[in-house]
């Protein structure tokens, strides 16, 4: 699947070049058959007129030949011998009559061929007024169509003879086949009367002596009416055809050109394939062209691309390599720039965290470390002169003891947090842990003058854990809600089994936290008092969660907070003991 | 295989003894075998149908229905070749004697008549006795008897020795007479006429010597004219025109569905001379007539090119035609010379101002010879010469000829690629009976000829007199052209009709539309 840039280049590329491209095509190709078709059209109509004129003209011979015969014969003196010598040797040398007879005025046969003629002498009524006479088409004894000619003779002494000639179909088909157009353009001779005298296919002619008519209705149309003299339509054969029509005056038949169109119009077929080849090549080389220049550029913004989703996901090392001289390689170098700059700006951060950190632990150590070096540096004051004093000497102890506590307390701490210790999980009870831890810390509310209340759940409370991890969190959570508490408020630590989840609260009735400060109050070196280093809630959650539960946090400032630790109940017949990593 | 469907054929206005002709012509072959070919006719149609249309005007030649009819059904003992010799074809083999007095025919083993009978030795025997007729030809007249020693050889004693006998046999269809009818031994055999349609239908004999014919069905109809059997190709109603006219041969030729295959015709066009017309019986009158007439325009303008200039009687194509003997050219001049010499000068007092006046019957039923006859009748005007055309019917020529009621005759004499037939006609007294003697002595010695060298010797003597002494004008050989469908695969061999080939014709692998 193409990105969307490169979809829109392809779009771009064929809006801006094959678009103009086809509609130049289309315009011109249409143009080319518009000329094309008037011009084969007038070219193929002047061919068959004059073609039509031909066979006028052939018609006007075989009057002339018959009027030129009748003026011979109508010499005077001349003897029945010497006339019928003249009209054989017309027979001899005009071969487009089958048949030549003289009839008298009487009717009879004057002179003729050669046997019994089988013309006869015109009736008066279908004589044109020159004397010239036309037959219809008609079958003759051959089932062929043929037709009769005549012209009248006006004998010096009154009365009227005719001169007679049947016209051979074989000298009309030869002149209707020698119309060709190209190489499959033949013509063919349809009488008024629809019935086809000749066709100059040599296969079509059967047509002639079946008796047929114009093959296919378009002609019998170009037949009926010649206003339009032209037609193209689909033949018999399944051809485009094109056909033209000229009338042959003389006898009122229509002369048809038929002519393939893919002969007719095998110039502009040729040049539209060209066309289409130019077109077709230029889109090519355009596509081509432009593909490899839409490549050069859409690759390299590819690379800008992939730059960037590197920089996002963290590998800051990732430059780019554009090549080129123009803007995109100025774009990829400021963009190496850019990312070199926010590398030297992300150690800056981390520089100045680092440091942040280090005086903030340094602080709280120094902090938290004053005060039991203090008193044990006061107990070591006091026990050089109190040495004596056995019950001092035990103070003594107990005061270094704690204040050593406090200080190995503080080392764990930060020694948790560097690598957190490994814990062995084993079904205990939450209970007995949290009760454990209320009443070792009883002395220490009752110091602060805060009232602590364990509030436990009737039955065991039975989790996969380690009671002394989980007493950790839960003295931590007490200790705070103690410290935060003003003298006279109320801490209470109560644990409840929600369906199978076992929960401990520990809950005050402090100053409450801002919320602000909520979101990051189990970060590390994150403290709301002005001792510690801020890790016992970080540590806290990195217990909790080691063993399988959670810890939220609600806090409503002047009213106080809520921890609530979840962790799932268990079965202990049933659970192994498990080993969780820190 | 295609079963072609049998087309109507239409009615011609024919006349009724053209009708009569053709029925007796057919019934005369088929009469034996009526009750065997009815059994046969009413079995399935046969699978691959030829229709031929026969263009057959009412001449009297042996070119009619009966003659086709014949020559499909029968087969001969020997065939000729085009130029003169002979091939076998019912006889494998023969031999002659030394003294040329015997000629022992060999015949091919498992002959079959059409009934099914085997052609022995016995029925040649038989057959050939029964066609020594007068009529039967100068070579069967020599024959003395006839012997059938084997059921394979038979042989023919002579009187004289005789080199038309061959020829004669060679015009023979072999036929068994049984119960007033014949049958014959050819590729194909009859089986009904449709009086009505004027159609005979023919069938393929499997038992034919040369194997069954692949055009299993013939149909065979007749048209009054040449044009109008071109007429029923054209409108597909025949597979094969019989005849082309001279003027729808090139239109057939330029059709592609039709294959057009032409051959030299062994008929001379002929203008005959009657020797008791007196102006006649002078040599140099029928040596100026030669003269006068341009065989080469006749070749021109009546065949359309479709001919060949005649140099005599013997066919050119034949083995012994003497090549550097002399023929007549076109001379006018030459020809006036002579009637002047022969004393007939112009008379311009005459009706005509002509030299001579004769009268020539023509075929009125033959278009062909109408041009030439006009073209002879204007060169001979051109001499001086008044020929008078009279057109007759065929049947009535064909009376008056042999009874030497002309003074010329325009008609095609026949030469079936022999020499028996010059004799036939020029021999007196011949079938011409025009009184013409100059060439009997040489005739003869081409009769008796001994060897070919002796043969050869004495036609280049007759071709000699023919010159100095012509009994006629010999103006053009025929050709003839045949049409056939391409939905045929026809056998072409130069100079034969392929008519005659026609049991080897089969249907085109792939039928042209």
């Amino acid at each position: 699947m193409r990105s969307p840039l490169t979809r829109r280049f392809v779009l771009f590329v064929a809006t801006a070049a094959v678009a103009p491209l086809l509609i130049y095509g289309l315009l011109s190709i249409g143009s080319l058959w518009r000329g094309t078709r008037e011009s084969v059209r007038a070219g193929n109509l002047n061919v068959a007129t004059r073609a039509a004129s031909q066979i006028d003209q052939y018609l006007a011979n075989a009057f002339k030949v018959l009027r030129s015969l009748g003026a011979d014969l109508r010499q005077t003196r001349l003897a029945a011998w010497q006339q019928d010598r003249i009209l054989k040797n017309y027979v001899l040398d005009f071969p487009e009559f089958r048949e030549l007879t003289l009839f008298g005025a009487d009717g009879s046969v004057v002179t003729s061929r050669l046997g019994s003629p089988a013309v006869r002498p015109p009736a008066a009524s279908a004589v044109r007024p020159e004397g010239l006479f036309v037959s219809p088409l008609s079958v003759d004894d051959d089932y062929l169509p043929t037709t009769t000619v005549a012209v009248r003779l006006d004998e010096p002494g009154g009365g009227t003879s005719w001169l007679v000639g049947a016209l051979s179909l074989e000298e009309l088909w030869r002149m209707v086949d020698s119309i060709r157009i190209g190489a499959r353009g033949f013509a063919m001779l349809v009488s008024d009367d629809d019935r086809l005298v000749a066709h100059g296919d040599p296969d079509e002619k059967r047509q002639i002596a079946q008796g047929e008519g114009a093959p296919d209705p378009p002609l019998q149309e170009l037949v009926r009416d010649a206003r339009t003299p032209y037609r193209e339509y689909r033949d018999r054969r399944g051809r485009e055809v094109l056909a033209v029509a000229a009338r042959v005056e003389t006898l009122r038949w229509t002369l048809i050109v038929e002519q393939p169109a893919e002969e007719a119009y095998a110039v502009a077929i040729r040049l539209q394939r060209q066309l289409w080849v130019m077109i077709g090549l230029a889109l090519l080389v355009t596509i081509a062209a432009g593909s490899l220049w839409s490549r050069s550029v859409i690759n390299r913004i590819f690379i800008l691309m992939r730059g960037t989703q590197a920089i996002a996901e963290g590998r800051m090392q990732e430059r780019v390599a554009v090549p080129g001289r123009d803007e995109i390689r100025q774009l990829g170098d400021a963009f190496n720039t850019m990312a070199d700059r926010l590398v030297e700006l992300q150690e800056n951060v981390r520089r100045q965290e680092r440091q942040a950190m280090f005086g903030r632990l340094a602080a709280g150590l120094v902090h938290d470390l004053a005060h039991p070096i203090q008193n044990i540096g006061n107990s070591c004051k006091l026990i050089m002169r109190m040495w004596d004093d056995l019950e001092y000497r035990d103070t003594f102890k107990r005061t270094v003891d704690r204040e050593l506590g406090v200080i190995r307390q503080m080392l764990d701490d930060l020694r948790h947090i560097a690598k957190p210790a490994t814990l062995r999980k084993f079904p205990m009870d939450a209970n007995r842990t949290v009760a454990e831890v209320v009443e070792s810390t009883r002395p220490e509310a009752e110091a602060a003058g805060v009232t602590l209340s364990g509030q436990l759940w009737p039955t065991p409370l039975l989790i996969e854990g380690e009671p002394f991890a989980l007493g950790r969190v839960c003295r931590n959570l007490i200790v705070n809600a103690i410290q935060a508490t003003e003298r006279g408020g109320l801490v209470v630590a109560e644990t409840e089994l929600v369906g199978d989840r076992v929960q401990v609260r520990v809950y005050d009735t402090g100053c409450g936290i801002p919320p602000e400060r909520l979101r990051t109050i189990f970060d590390d070196f994150v403290t709301t008092k002005q001792r510690g280093l801020g890790l016992g809630l970080a540590i806290s959650r990195r217990i909790v969660e080691q063993l399988g539960g959670s810890v939220t946090v609600s806090s409503e400032l002047g009213k106080g907070t809520t921890f609530v630790l979840d962790f799932p109940a268990t079965d202990a017949r049933t659970m192994p003991t498990a080993v969780v990593a820190g | 295989m295609s079963c072609e469907p049998i087309r109507r054929f239409p009615r011609h206005r024919r006349p009724f003894r053209s009708r009569l002709q053709l029925t007796a012509a057919a019934a005369a072959l088929g009469a034996a075998v009526w009750a065997c070919a009815e059994s046969k006719s009413s079995e399935a149609p046969a699978d691959v149908t030829l229709r031929v249309g026969l263009a057959l005007p009412e001449v009297a030649s042996g070119a009619g229905i009966g003659a086709v009819i014949s020559a499909l059904t029968g087969d001969r003992l020997v065939g000729f070749a085009n130029d003169g010799r002979f091939e076998p074809h019912l006889a494998r083999a023969w031999t002659w004697s030394e003294d040329r007095l015997s000629l022992t025919l060999e015949l091919r083993r498992d002959l079959r008549f059409h009934d099914g009978s085997p052609v022995t030795s016995t029925d040649v025997e038989a057959f050939l006795k029964q066609s020594l007729t007068p009529a039967a030809g100068p070579g069967l007249s020599d024959v003395a008897a006839i012997e059938a020693p084997d059921p394979l050889h038979v042989i023919l004693r002579l009187r004289r020795p005789s080199s038309f006998l061959l020829e004669d046999l060679g015009g023979l269809t072999v036929s068994r007479t049984i119960d007033g009818g014949s049958v014959g031994a050819g590729p194909y055999r009859h089986v009904a006429t449709e009086r009505s349609e004027d159609r005979i239908a023919l069938e393929a004999f499997p038992e034919f010597f040369a194997g069954r014919p692949a055009i299993d069905r013939l149909e065979i109809s007749s048209y009054p004219t040449v044009r109008s059997a071109w007429a029923a190709m054209l409108r597909d109603e025949i597979d094969m025109l019989h005849e082309v006219g001279r003027e729808a041969v090139e239109f057939v030729e330029a059709e592609s569905a039709v294959q057009v295959h032409s051959f030299p015709r062994p008929y001379v066009h002929t203008l005959g001379f009657n020797l008791r017309h007196p102006a006649l019986q002078d040599p140099r009158v029928r040596q100026a007539l030669n003269l006068a007439i341009d065989r080469d325009d006749i070749v021109r303008r009546a065949l359309r090119g479709r001919g060949r200039v005649a140099d005599g009687y013997v066919w050119p194509h034949h083995w012994v035609f003497d090549r550097s003997a002399r023929s007549f050219r076109f001379d006018p001049g030459r020809a006036m010379q002579l009637l002047d010499e022969a004393g007939y000068r112009l008379r311009p007092d005459s009706e005509m101002s002509s030299r001579l006046r004769l009268n020539c019957i023509l075929p009125s039923d033959w278009s062909p010879f109408e041009v030439i006859a006009l073209v002879v009748q204007k060169r001979l005007f051109e001499i001086g010469v008044d020929l008078v055309l009279e057109p007759v019917p065929s049947r009535e020529l064909g009376r008056r000829i042999p009874a030497g009621e002309y003074e010329t005759f325009l008609y095609e004499l026949v030469s079936p690629r022999g020499l028996g037939f010059a004799y036939r006609f020029l021999r007196s007294p011949g079938l011409m009976n025009s009184g013409y003697t100059a060439a009997d002595t040489v005739l003869d010695r081409v009769r008796h000829a001994r060897s070919d060298e002796d043969l050869k010797v004495a036609v280049a003597d007759l071709q000699r007199v023919l010159y100095d002494d012509p009994p006629a004008v010999f103006i053009s050989w025929d050709e003839r052209a045949r049409a056939v469908s391409r939905r045929f695969e026809v056998p072409v061999r130069p100079g034969v009709d392929v008519f005659t080939l026609l049991w080897q014709w089969k249907p085109a692998a792939r039928p042209a539309n």
